[in-house]
């Protein structure tokens, strides 16, 4: 009894001792910025002679009444509702097709991973000149149909759907790799036992394969909704959030904001609310979804 | 025939996956200029290919890269596997929080 407690604490201290290296960088680079942000997006934004004042909740109160803020973030809302669903459910056909026995197989593993491993300036780069109007590839292949000439990553109605395809095509392979990784590790024997009952491959795939690949889809997920709230990189590149804010997202305005207006507290501000969203989607899909997820 | 069609519809996203990258190293083959590219019947030459190579001092910056990669490696690995060994071995009802908040970061 007098020799459990010290033990206990000793092993305690230990943990400890293992965890600081990595807590320490986390602290400085990580949670002293976020607390840093949240401190000064209740400040007024300082200027040359002019000291930042306490100015409460006028930063959040001004991005109530912004139309670009609410602008963009509806973008962002699309942008994820267009590039997820798509780009995982290729994923997963992708990862089916190049785990089974299929003519080609590590050629066609090869052309799906290859966006992945190509940097984002690059691709953005290779689909800019896709989408130029007037010689690029996708207008020559249009006007080879007859097709009017069209400017897709300068009108309104195009260029967010221009964006979203460049993504999928970025992101399925990248989502393949874990699909595949999870199908190799299911036990075949369960194929086997499936087909001794006579049970048909869709059949399968839906009351075996898919919920067994539940983990893998819960980590997929989590990725592709904070890879599409933070992208900025295409959007640099590809149109800068023009034409007329329409391609505009959440982390390209805050870094408009912040960088070109020089309003720091305002994008310190809206900094906060794209943490907060990202806390609340990583925090609900670990604490939701989790208890419905099968692990083995 | 199922399978032709998988095998098929397999190879279409293939080519698809695989053809901006494709038709990047395409653009890059003609001697010309720009839009010499777009006529499929011309001379190639890797000549665009010596003159990046020699426009910057990429022997550098290859190791300068690798040099990134070693360092961030070897530190990424020891801490990682510290923090992860106390995960892994700690019993306790405050670990599963913990190691949220460490997956925060990421």
């Amino acid at each position: 009894m007098s020799d459990a407690r010290p033990r206990q604490w000793r092993v305690h201290v230990q943990g400890w001792l293992l965890l600081l290296p990595a807590a320490v960088l986390l602290v400085v680079f990580t949670h002293f910025p976020v607390a840093a942000t949240l401190y000064h997006s209740f400040f007024s934004n300082p200027k040359p002679g002019r000291a930042a004042v306490w100015v409460g909740a006028d930063n959040y109160r001004a991005m109530v009444e912004d139309p670009v803020f609410w602008q963009v973030v509806g973008n962002n809302v699309w942008f994820a509702a267009g590039t997820i669903p798509v780009s995982m459910a290729l994923a997963l056909l992708m990862a089916i097709w190049v785990n089974g026995r299929i003519k080609g197989r590590a050629l066609l593993r090869l052309a799906f991973f290859t966006p992945t491993v190509l940097p984002m300036i690059a691709v953005a780069n290779i689909w800019l000149f896709f989408y130029t109007p007037g010689y690029g590839l996708l207008e020559q292949l249009t006007g080879l149909v007859g097709l009017p000439s069209h400017n897709w990553l300068g009108s309104r109605e195009t260029a967010l759907g221009c964006l979203v395809v460049v993504t999928v095509w970025k992101e399925a392979g990248f989502f393949m790799i874990f699909y595949l990784a999870a199908l190799q590790s299911l036990s075949p024997q369960l194929g086997e036992a499936a087909a001794l009952m006579g049970a048909g491959p869709w059949y399968f795939f839906r009351r075996v394969t898919f919920p067994l690949l539940m983990p893998t889809t819960l980590f997929v997920l989590v990725n592709a909704v904070i890879n599409s709230f933070r992208l900025v990189d295409h959007i640099v590149v590809m149109t800068k959030g023009g034409p007329d804010n329409t391609t505009a997202l959440l982390l390209y305005y805050i870094y408009d904001v912040g960088f070109k207006f020089w309003d720091q507290a305002y994008a310190a501000a809206l900094t906060l609310v794209l943490l907060v969203i990202l806390a609340a989607v990583a925090l609900g899909q670990f604490l939701l979804l989790d208890r419905r997820v099968h692990y083995q | 025939m199922t399978r032709a069609l998988e095998t098929a519809g397999a190879w279409l996203l293939g080519v698809l996956w695989a053809l901006p990258l494709a038709y990047a190293v395409w653009t890059r083959l003609p001697p010309g200029r720009v839009l010499d590219a777009l006529c499929p019947r011309r001379a190639l030459t890797l000549e665009n290919f010596a003159k990046a190579w020699a426009a910057a001092p990429f022997a550098r910056y290859f190791v300068n890269t690798t040099l990134l990669v070693a360092m961030i490696l070897a530190v990424q690995l020891v801490l990682c596997t510290l923090a992860a060994y106390a995960f892994a071995v700690s019993r306790s009802r405050g670990a599963r929080p913990r190691s949220c908040w460490c997956w925060s970061s990421s």
